[in-house]
Order: C-alpha cells, then sequence, then structure tokens
C-alpha cells in the first residue's frame, strides 16, 4: 500500500479545530425550560444539575459528528492529499503549434485547428495520470511555456487565454529546454498537437517518446504571400509594389484583387488567375504620396487571415552610404542596384572614420575606430586587438563550410530569403554580444545577427560570401536590400511577420507608447530607453503607435503586420518526420519519490464538506 | 351565596350504569351503620331504615311490593340488617397533578365522582379529602344520592396546589379516621411525594378495613416526548434539572419508571393494598364499568 503525503502539510493545523468544537459541545448550553410534573425520576437517571458543572461530558451527537467530519474534510482538502508514488516520474510536453497555418478553419466543428488543438491539449490535461507532471509550450514566432507543471487547473485556465499568429519558433528550442528541465530526474515525453508545419529544423535526437497529435484537413487556400514596396527604376521618386499570389488548391482559380493606398482609395483593381500550387506576380504603381499599401484578395477559403498584406512606403531622402572594400565590385553593384542609396567606395587603408555618410558598409575590414553611422559588417575580418570589444568580438578563426541550423524566418532581414539555398565557404567564428538578435546560426555561431550597439544599428554577415556561389544565388541580393532597407529605414520595416518582434523606438520625452491594433484595442508600453521591444503582433493589419507625454501626443508611427507567407499560407496537413528516440539519454533508473497529488480531489473533498454541513443543518435542527 | 352548579362529568346513561354497581367490601364489615352490606350480627339490623330503585340484580324478595302498589315504582326496601361502609376520598392535589393533557386532578376528581356516585347510590357513606403537603379540604360524612351534588360540588372546587407529602398527609387523616369498621379508602394520586408513601399507606392499611390506590399517570410520564438538551423545571418545587435526552437515557428513564411502580406494587401487596396503574387516556366509564370492576373494587 502506498503512503499518503500532503502538498500543504500546514494545512493539517486546522485539525485543531476538533478539540474546539468537542470543547464546544461541553459547554452547557442554555438549554429551552420543559416543564414537567416532576424531576423526581429525572433526578435519578441524570447526573447533571443546574450550576453543579461548568463542563459536561461531551454527549456522542450526530452534529458533533458531522461537525467533526466536515473539519476532517477541510483540513484534507487544504492540505492536498496524495499518494507517494515510488519509481520513476513522468514528465509530458504538450507543443501546442500557435502558428499562422493553425488559423484555417477545416475541422469537422469549423473551428480553428488552433482552437481544436487547444481543446485536445486541455484533454490530455485532464486525462493523463495524475502522477505526471505536465508542460505546455506554445510555438509562434517564439517558444512560450504556458501554465504550472506541477497545477493542471491553471494550465488549463492559461490554455484558454493563449491565441495563434505567427510563425518561425523552431521546434527543438522547446524540446532542448525542455530536456535540459527533465535530465537525470524524470522520464520525459512529447506530444505534438500540429498542422504539421512546425519547423523542425535542427531536431536532434531525443530522449523520451515523441508523438504527434495531428490537426485539420486537407484544406485548400489562396494567400498573398509576399508584398513589398520598393523605388522604381530609373523613375526618380517613384515607388512600386510587388506582390505575390499563391494559390495552393488543386485546382486554377479567378481571384479578384483590390489594392489601396493609405486606407481608402482603391489604385488598382484586377484579376487574375492564379494556376494550381501556383504563383502570381504582380507589380503595381504606387500612387505618388502614398504611404501605405495595402492588397486584399476576395477568396473563399479556410485560412482569411492571408487574403490581406500591407506594406509601408520607405520615403527616405537618399540614403548615403561609405563602402569599405579591397574588392568592392560585388557589393557595390548590389548596393548601386537601388536608386535611393548612393555608394561612395574607399579602400581599407584610404578610410578615416568621417560622419558623411548615414550607413557605413565594412567588406572583411573592421578599423580600429568605428564611425558614428549606422554599420554592416561582412565577413569581418580583424586582428587580435579589434576584436577584443566592439560589435563583433571572438577568436581570429574561421568556421568551415557553416551549415544554417537555426533562422528567425520572421525577421524582415529574411524576407523573401531562401535559407535553404544558401551554401556558405567559410564564416568568421564569432561570439554573439549580449546586446545581438541572432537571426541565422550555425551550431558553431552565429551566422547573421542585428542589434543596436552605443546608439548605431549594427548588422552583422559573418560569412564570406565571395567563397562560395552565394553571390550567384537570388537570396544573397535579396538579404543584402533588406538589410540595407532595415539600417536606412531606422529599424521600421515594411511588414512584419505575424508574430514577430516589434521594435520600437520611442521619440525623445516620450513616456508611454500606446499601441492600437488592428483590432481596436489598445496595448501601453513604458517608453523606457530608446528601444522597447512589442510582442503582441498576431493579428494582421496596421498598427499605429502614439508616443505620450503625459496627455500630449508627441509623435505617432504606423507599422504593419501580414499574415501570409510560402510557408503558414500552405496549410495543406503535413507529416512531421521525427527523429528517433534516443534511450542512451533517459535518465538512470534510481528510484525516486514524489508526493502525487490529485487536484480534482480537492473540489470533491469541498463538495463533501458542504454536503455534510448541510446534513450537519438538518441533524441539529432535529437535535436542538 | 350562590349555589354552585355540578360539573356535569358523567351523563345519565353512565350514571345509571353507576347505580348498578356497589362497592366491594372483601372483608367482612364491621359498622353500627345502615347499608347493603351484610352484617355478620343476627337478629339484628331488620328495621327499616331506606329505599332505593331497583336495579337489575336485585334479589326479588327485597322489592316492596307495597310500596310498588302505591308509586307504581320498584324500591328496594333497605334495613338495618345490612351494614353500611364509609368511603373515604382521598384526592391528591398537589402542583403535579395538574399536569397532562386532561390533568391527572381533573381525571381523579371525574374517578372520584364516580366511585362516590356508586357509594351514595347504595346508602353508603362518602367523606372526600383534599391533600397536598397536608390535609387540605374535607367534606364530611355524608350518604345518601341526594348528596351527591355536594360531592360533585365539593370535587368541582379542587384546585392544585402545593407539593405532594404523602406520608404527612395520610398520617394527618388517620386521626379523623379512628379504628373503623367499614372503611374503604381510596387514595388517588401520581405518587410524586417529595417524603414516599410507604409509611402513610402503611399506617392506612392498618386502620381503615380495605384500601385502594390508584395511582394515576399521564402517557408524557410513561413514555417522555422530550429530546435532546432541555432544562426540565418541576412543576411543584420549581427545581430545574438539565439533561440530555438521548434513547439511552429513555430506556434509564424506563427503567427507573418500572423499578419504582413494582416498588410501590410490592409495597401494596405487602400491606394489603390494592394498587392500580392507570393512564389518564382510559376514559373514566372505562375504568369504573370494566377496569375496576373486573378487579372486584365494584360489583
Amino acid at each position: 500500500m502506498l503512503p499518503i503525503g500532503f502538498a500543504n502539510a500546514l494545512a493539517l493545523g486546522f485539525l485543531g479545530l476538533i478539540p474546539i468544537i468537542i470543547g464546544l459541545h461541553m459547554l452547557r448550553s442554555r438549554r429551552p425550560p420543559r416543564i414537567v410534573s416532576s424531576t423526581m425520576l429525572w433526578r435519578q437517571v441524570s447526573q447533571v444539575r443546574v450550576g453543579q458543572l461548568a463542563l459536561r461530558p461531551p454527549v456522542v451527537s450526530l452534529p458533533l459528528l458531522l461537525q467533526i467530519l466536515a473539519v476532517l474534510l477541510l483540513a484534507a482538502a487544504l492540505a492536498a492529499p496524495g499518494l507517494i508514488a515510488s519509481g520513476q516520474p513522468r514528465h509530458v510536453l504538450l507543443v501546442l503549434d500557435g502558428t499562422t497555418s493553425m488559423l484555417a478553419t477545416d475541422t469537422n466543428s469549423g473551428a480553428s485547428r488552433f482552437e481544436v488543438a487547444r481543446a485536445r491539449a486541455a484533454q490530455f490535461l485532464r486525462e493523463l495520470p495524475a502522477a505526471d507532471r505536465v508542460s505546455v509550450a506554445l510555438l509562434t514566432s517564439r517558444v512560450q511555456f504556458i501554465g504550472d507543471p506541477d497545477s493542471r487547473n491553471r494550465t488549463i485556465q492559461a490554455l484558454a487565454d493563449v491565441t495563434a499568429g505567427g510563425s518561425g519558433a523552431l521546434l527543438h528550442n522547446a524540446l532542448d529546454v525542455f530536456e535540459a528541465e527533465t535530465r537525470g530526474k524524470e522520464v520525459p515525453e512529447v506530444i505534438l498537437l500540429t498542422d504539421g508545419g512546425l519547423d523542425t529544423t535542427g531536431l536532434k535526437p531525443f530522449p523520451g517518446a515523441l508523438r504527434v497529435s495531428r490537426v485539420g484537413q486537407d484544406g485548400q487556400n489562396q494567400g498573398i504571400t509576399q508584398l513589398s514596396v520598393r523605388p522604381a527604376p530609373n523613375a526618380p521618386n517613384t515607388y512600386e509594389a510587388f506582390a505575390r499570389v499563391t494559390n495552393y488548391d488543386d485546382q486554377a482559380i479567378e481571384l479578384p484583387i483590390r489594392s489601396s493606398a493609405d486606407g481608402g482609395v482603391v489604385f488598382d483593381r484586377r484579376t487574375v488567375r492564379v494556376p494550381a500550387r501556383g504563383q502570381v506576380e504582380m507589380v503595381l504603381k504606387v500612387p505618388t504620396g502614398a504611404r501605405l499599401i495595402e492588397v486584399r484578395a476576395d477568396a473563399k477559403d479556410v485560412l482569411p487571415v492571408d487574403n490581406y498584406a500591407a506594406a509601408l512606403v520607405s520615403r527616405s531622402d537618399t540614403t548615403k552610404v561609405t563602402l569599405v572594400s579591397e574588392n568592392p565590385a560585388f557589393l557595390e553593384r548590389a548596393l548601386q542596384s537601388n536608386p535611393s542609396i548612393q555608394v561612395k567606395t574607399v579602400a581599407p587603408g584610404d578610410y578615416r572614420a568621417t560622419p558623411d555618410s548615414q550607413v557605413t558598409v565594412f567588406d572583411g575590414f573592421v578599423p580600429d575606430q568605428l564611425p558614428a553611422t549606422d554599420l554592416l559588417f561582412v565577413n569581418p575580418r580583424f586582428g587580435p586587438n579589434p576584436g577584443v570589444s566592439g560589435p563583433v568580438q571572438g577568436p581570429s578563426d574561421d568556421i568551415k563550410a557553416p551549415v544554417p541550423v537555426r533562422w528567425d524566418r520572421s525577421h524582415p532581414l529574411l524576407a523573401g530569403v531562401d535559407v535553404g539555398s544558401m551554401t556558405f565557404g567559410r564564416a568568421r567564428l564569432l561570439d554573439l554580444p549580449d546586446w545581438a538578435t541572432p537571426i541565422m546560426e550555425a551550431p558553431d555561431g552565429p551566422l547573421v545577427y542585428e542589434g543596436d550597439w552605443e546608439g548605431r544599428s549594427v548588422v552583422v554577415l559573418a560569412f564570406d560570401p565571395m567563397s562560395s556561389d552565394l553571390p550567384l544565388k537570388i537570396s544573397y541580393p535579396v538579404l543584402l536590400a533588406n538589410t540595407m532597407s532595415w539600417l536606412s529605414s531606422g529599424g521600421v520595416p515594411q511588414a512584419l511577420m505575424a508574430g514577430a518582434e516589434m521594435t520600437l523606438n520611442p521619440v525623445p520625452g516620450a513616456r508611454e507608447l500606446a499601441i492600437r491594433k488592428p483590432d481596436g484595442s489598445v496595448v501601453s508600453l513604458a517608453a523606457s530607453g530608446n528601444r522597447v521591444a512589442f510582442t503582441q503582433t498576431e493579428q494582421p493589419g496596421r498598427y499605429v503607435v502614439t508616443n505620450r507625454l503625459g496627455n500630449r501626443d508627441l509623435a505617432r508611427q504606423t507599422f504593419v503586420v501580414n499574415a501570409g507567407s510560402d510557408t503558414e499560407s500552405d496549410i495543406r496537413p503535413r507529416d512531421i518526420q521525427l527523429p528517433p528516440a534516443d534511450a542512451s539519454r533517459l535518465p538512470a533508473p534510481e528510484s525516486t519519490y514524489r508526493l502525487v497529488t490529485q487536484e480534482n480531489l480537492w473540489w470533491w473533498l469541498v463538495g463533501a464538506v458542504l454536503a455534510v454541513l448541510m446534513v450537519e443543518w438538518l441533524a441539529s435542527r432535529r437535535w436542538a | 351565596m350562590e349555589r354552585r352548579r355540578s360539573p356535569a362529568w358523567f351523563d345519565k346513561d353512565f350514571a345509571r350504569r353507576l347505580q348498578r354497581l356497589a362497592l366491594q367490601s372483601p372483608r367482612v364489615l364491621r359498622s353500627g351503620k345502615i347499608g347493603e352490606h351484610q352484617s355478620q350480627r343476627k337478629g339484628s339490623s331488620l328495621e327499616f331504615a331506606d329505599y332505593r330503585n331497583y336495579v337489575a340484580g336485585d334479589d326479588f324478595r327485597r322489592i316492596d311490593w307495597n310500596a310498588y302498589a302505591r308509586l307504581e315504582r320498584l324500591l328496594i326496601k333497605l334495613t338495618e340488617a345490612q351494614e353500611s361502609v364509609t368511603l373515604h376520598l382521598l384526592v391528591d392535589v398537589s402542583q403535579s397533578m395538574a399536569w397532562g393533557e386532561p390533568t391527572k386532578l381533573d381525571y381523579a376528581k371525574r374517578t372520584a365522582a364516580a366511585l362516590g356516585y356508586v357509594a351514595l347510590s347504595h346508602f353508603d357513606w362518602v367523606t372526600a379529602t383534599a391533600f397536598s403537603g397536608q390535609l387540605m379540604t374535607t367534606l364530611p360524612p355524608t350518604r345518601g344520592r341526594g348528596q351527591m351534588t355536594r360531592l360533585l360540588g365539593f370535587l368541582a372546587d379542587l384546585e392544585s396546589t402545593g407539593e405532594t407529602r404523602i406520608d404527612d398527609s395520610l398520617r394527618s387523616y388517620l386521626s379523623r379516621l379512628g379504628r373503623g369498621k367499614g372503611h374503604i379508602a381510596v387514595v388517588i394520586s401520581d405518587l410524586f411525594s417529595q417524603d414516599g408513601q410507604d409509611n402513610g399507606l402503611r399506617y392506612l392499611a392498618g386502620m381503615a378495613e380495605n384500601v385502594i390506590l390508584l395511582h394515576v399517570l399521564d402517557p408524557a410520564e410513561i413514555l417522555p416526548d422530550v429530546d435532546g438538551d432541555v432544562r426540565l423545571i418541576d412543576s411543584e418545587t420549581g427545581e430545574p434539572i438539565e439533561v440530555s435526552v438521548s434513547p439511552a437515557l429513555l430506556a434509564a428513564y424506563q427503567r427507573e419508571l418500572d423499578r419504582w411502580t413494582s416498588d410501590i406494587r410490592e409495597q401494596c401487596l405487602r400491606r394489603g393494598i390494592e394498587y392500580f396503574q392507570i393512564d389518564t387516556t382510559l376514559p373514566i366509564e372505562n375504568l369504573v364499568l370494566s377496569y375496576l370492576r373486573r378487579r372486584k373494587v365494584v360489583r
């Protein structure tokens, strides 16, 4: 027989109420008077006399027994009783896929895949053996552990509050954290609640069972998977928008497309025929002076959120860029393809740090003194001293043929970049600074990162583009274009992927940032420092940021969020290729002991207390 | 002074049936008074004393046919040859007798009235006395059916008062009784006496020819209808006692009641006293016409 333990043994102190209750029963109460003909016979059979005793022996009555029972049940309820089980405790991780594709409504009930998965997760929480600990991880654009592994009820409540939207979170990030938490203590087990769209890049053999609970049917979808605005070549001060419409259906479809500027004026209306499992690309002429472009596809599909896309028109003046490079030919050509960039090329030997440009690009070179401009480092080469401090740090070593294992596909720098097609010959081995955000990583170190260093926006491309055929791939110039757009716009992208983190730059003097979301709700953030991270970007649409000082509005900024992408709009359920279990990393089979509490028992016990008190009330009325 | 109207304690039919009864004296009676109880003394008591109505069962030979010829009524001639007895009705009027529904005192009054009517109908002497802590009031000895109104009036005026002290009361009564011939004493009481009843009954049994003890109890005294924690107040003394009534305590009360009544019954048996425990739910008609008749108190 298993011993019983209590999670909250202090609550057993309530048992001290029992002697108090007995004591109260021993006190002589004021009794109702009853006139009888004679007390002669009663005196012979009762020892109690008025005034003789302050206390009397306790009379074992039904109300007394029920009151004692109620106290026992109450103390037990508060003490959270449970069995002390021996053996290997199990810890189950429920991975809830919260990416945009989970918003598709191709389920039997008409609810979204995410709602079905969430209900299934709650069901698991209720049905898994009480001895198991259960954690829940929500994967959107990041990994979020929700609830409390030791409280199923709290976890179920937390589940009700989460929403889906975004993409880019890597499954292995959640599993790494989970494995570290359970290592040597519990047997880990993972249940994936997904439509198969989770990013399994870098997934390693897991020391426990991995199971998939798949949601969604074979949903057909169309979406706007790309929208960007760029200066029109050979036409100063004019812009054009590039939109891509993708059809994931097995049948070709004709879609009405409507494009509008600044939230009102429709400047383009057309119907495009999108082939089965194909794409249509459109080039739209942006009206003069427009700052926001929105494109809508009138598609009747199961994922409405990707039928809309928006992009900001970056109307910055010409950006002056200084390129410091020994072999500037390729970079120079790539930068000059953007009409709004004015490039000045300098050899490393002739370089002097002067603030006559807005962005300085160091190609294979790190100067001793850095200019007060935004910085792009490409293949940073430095001696032993310059790398000790500054935006690029690390040993003077190279990584041979690095392979990206994780990347943030929702980051604007990687918009439209096919990381899988990129190959690298070598890269500098760099340490990731504390202030930096990794965008693309190889097992040995970061390949791309960005951040804010001493008031400058900094992007570092650690790889050497000339060591492979990378310059011939379309993804490299796209990456460079994204980088220059990122740096020249002060960090405000044309559009964010849903769920991506938005870095806001409060204007000087602002104390508060009020962010109005597409659904009209407002989120307030303290404007502390010169960068504020905003992560509630699950809804596609336009976000308006108001910089406030008290009741005064100082400035207003806008950014937009799109849900559609090549990965999230393709909502066909897929099988996940899972690595085999790594049994060698299971915890040692030593016997451990832990208290197994049953949370539902608490409610049953409280219910029993109320029932007993009700019976006691009835019994007392009868007994009185 | 306005004469008090007698209470209508029994109807004509019951009265007629009472007239047919007579007190039963199991002992040999010695008395100098007239009556229907046969004397031991031969040749004496042949002198006419009174008439009474004929009732079924009377000896035909005792009908006065001359009177019938004059009055066309069947009358029984009473002579000195048939000696009378004196019925002593001793009614407990203590506070405890005023308890119950109907009260035990009311029941005792009606019982005394019925027995008194039987005696008066047979030309026996009847005297009634109320007692509680002491002797209260007494109806002097009287006889003849015409005195029934007096007896009823006396009984109707009795009110409950004081504590029961049977020993003291009965010993006081003995001085009035004297060592008697043909004395039948009927004591009607609940016997909740502060000083017991054994001595008083013993003295009474020694003086009277026949002593009958009618122990009147209310059903709620036999099976109390109290429950839980209560403060019981004695109706006579006002003394409270707190009890927590449980099934076990009720069982103990029952045992104590049985022990008490058994003791009294044994005392009575030892003294030659006829003891009857009566429940006030027993109708008076059944008590007199059936219960006491079967037990030879009346015939």
